[in-house]
């Protein structure tokens, strides 16, 4: 085949390794400046480089409503992680294992919130947290965290239970076991790679929710909340350097869940 | 079904239908509700009145946002699709396999990384006093300003949806059938014709996808266009804040918010519905 490789091939191939390098440049530049500058001696980009230092990061210690804001990021994040991590997996064994009327609905409902833009799902949970007079703070960011995040761990666990044998539970059943019994030892360890995943993830994203946290959380910010309050005037590193350490955690995070979920494939087979 | 049984089935069924319902369903339906009740003296009262939605039709500056929102959302859609689809296509038909799973997990990365924080990452870059206009003094060119501009929210558009986009096309290219192509090389089919008589149409149903994806995530978003083009005109999602924040007018941000909701569904149910159909000729 190789053969018929005219210069013109060569040229194409060329120009779309070139884009997508440049492709990817663009993908990766805001999260490399990021890390770069939140080290940076100087309160404004200068060129050269000006100087290697430590101290926005220092300056975010020594700041009260920073850690304040880490550790009710800290909270939500956990609560949102186990909530919707249970809620979802439920759902998911669920579907996965009943047909029922109204199948089609329950799928719908169970996808829908991701789909809905994050500024009406604040919005209307604003509301009605209101009209309840339920004053938000950060039990409100749970709940509204929780129906943006639990759709995802209920996919996670649905892609894991569609892989399993369902033969295994009905063989369970047949020697006797009840249904606490079947899914405390036959489901579960097969589903725990799953559901530690979807905690993984599910804290990931609740971590850098900013909407639903803006709307509802009120007086009491997440630390996205926190950053966004920093933004009004002009450049400030403090942030690059939080938004760093942010990032680190979140990656940190989604790579621990994909080592899980790919060592957890490979002993099954 | 037993009756056990029927019990044992909605203790795992209702959890999440019911959270769901009560912190999703419910709150929607109040903001319809609330779109048809009355302010008065900056208080809400369950008077009903169609002031709201008149107001919001005919008032010009409402229909103004409305459109532009739509320009936004449908050029950002187009330039993300002619962006992603090179990329898609480098990433299916020329890299090497073991590349690849590198290339989807950086794809994959942005995902689980604050919107925000990059988009605020973007500022530092394109400021007045940021890195490219650093660049551009040092080198001895004049001034670029992109902040607060249409470009601006463009940019962050593209760093929400670019990444999904080519996420998607990529697995709807990698699914083609590589016999469909060699046998048009074969065949003598000059690439072009290759491009668009097979590889095009076989993606379609990711590029509808990915076209929909896009549309969505854009007529909502609020900080590229708040943070990166000034927020001035506004587009809808800023219409919403604004009507809450400066006048707290609850049921006009609720008429913009069902307007936009109505908008995506519509799109949602369109792109979707293309998605689906099947092609003449096709099996």
């Amino acid at each position: 085949m190789t053969a018929r490789r005219s210069a013109a091939d060569v040229l194409i191939d060329t120009s779309l390794f070139a884009f997508t390098a440049l492709a990817f440049g663009f993908i990766a530049l805001p999260i490399v400046v990021l890390i770069v500058f939140s080290f940076n001696v100087d309160r404004y980009p200068s060129i050269p480089w000006a100087g290697t230092s430590l101290k926005w990061y220092r300056a975010l210690l020594a700041d009260p409503g920073i850690l304040d804001a880490a550790r009710n990021t800290a909270m939500v994040g956990a609560s949102v992680a186990v909530l919707s991590t249970l809620l979802g997996t439920t759902a998911a064994y669920f579907s996965n294992r009943w047909v029922f009327r109204g199948k089609v609905v329950y799928a719908i409902l169970t996808a829908a919130p991701p789909t809905v833009p994050l500024l009406i799902l604040g919005l209307s949970l604003l509301v009605f947290l209101n009209q309840i007079n339920l004053s938000g703070g950060l039990a409100g960011v749970v709940l509204g965290q929780t129906v943006l995040c639990s759709p995802f761990a209920m996919g996670l666990t649905m892609l894991r239970l569609s892989q399993m044998d369902n033969r295994l539970e009905e063989v369970s059943w047949n020697l006797g076991a009840g249904e606490f019994t079947t899914f405390r030892h036959v489901v579960l360890p097969q589903l725990l790679p799953a559901l530690l995943v979807a905690l993984m993830l599910t804290f990931a994203l609740s971590l850098d929710e900013f909407i639903i946290a803006w709307f509802v959380s009120g007086l009491e910010q997440t630390l996205p909340v926190k950053i966004y309050t920093m933004l009004g005037g002009s450049v400030n590193p403090q942030i690059n350097a939080i938004g760093t350490i942010v990032f680190c955690t979140s990656q940190i995070l989604v790579a621990c869940a994909a080592t899980v979920w790919w060592r957890s494939g490979k002993v099954r087979r | 079904m037993p009756f056990a049984d029927r019990l044992v089935m909605l203790a795992w069924g209702a959890p999440l239908a019911l959270w769901l319902g009560a912190f999703f369903l419910a709150p929607l339906l109040l903001l319809v509700a609330m779109s048809f009740w009355t302010m008065e003296n900056y208080q809400l009262s369950p008077t009903p009145t169609l002031a709201n939605w008149t107001d919001f039709f005919s008032i010009p500056f409402y229909a103004a946002g409305y459109l532009r929102t739509l320009a936004y959302a449908t050029t950002a859609t187009a330039a993300g699709i002619l962006l992603a689809f090179p990329m898609a296509f480098t990433l299916a038909f020329k890299l090497a396999p073991r590349w690849r799973l590198v290339a989807v997990l950086m794809l994959v990365a942005p995902f689980f990384s604050s919107y925000l924080v990059r988009t605020y990452a973007w500022r530092v870059v394109l400021a007045n006093n940021g890195i490219v206009n650093a660049v551009l003094g040092r080198l001895g060119f004049g001034h670029v300003t992109v902040l607060d501009t249409p470009l601006g929210t463009l940019i962050g558009y593209l760093t929400y949806t670019f990444p999904i986009l080519t996420l998607i096309l990529f697995t709807s290219l990698a699914s083609i059938d590589r016999s469909l192509i060699e046998a048009s090389h074969n065949l003598g089919g000059a690439r072009a014709a290759t491009l668009f008589k097979v590889i095009l149409p076989s993606a379609r149903t990711g590029l509808c996808l990915a076209a929909t994806f896009s549309f969505v995530l854009t007529f909502g978003d609020f900080i590229a266009p708040s943070l990166l083009g000034g927020g001035r005109p506004p587009t809808m999602s800023i219409l919403i804040i604004d009507t809450v924040k400066s006048e707290s007018n609850w049921p006009g941000a609720a008429v913009v918010a069902e307007v936009m909701i109505a908008t995506l569904v519509a799109v949602t149910l369109v792109g979707f519905g293309l998605a689906s159909r099947k092609s003449r000729g096709q099996p």
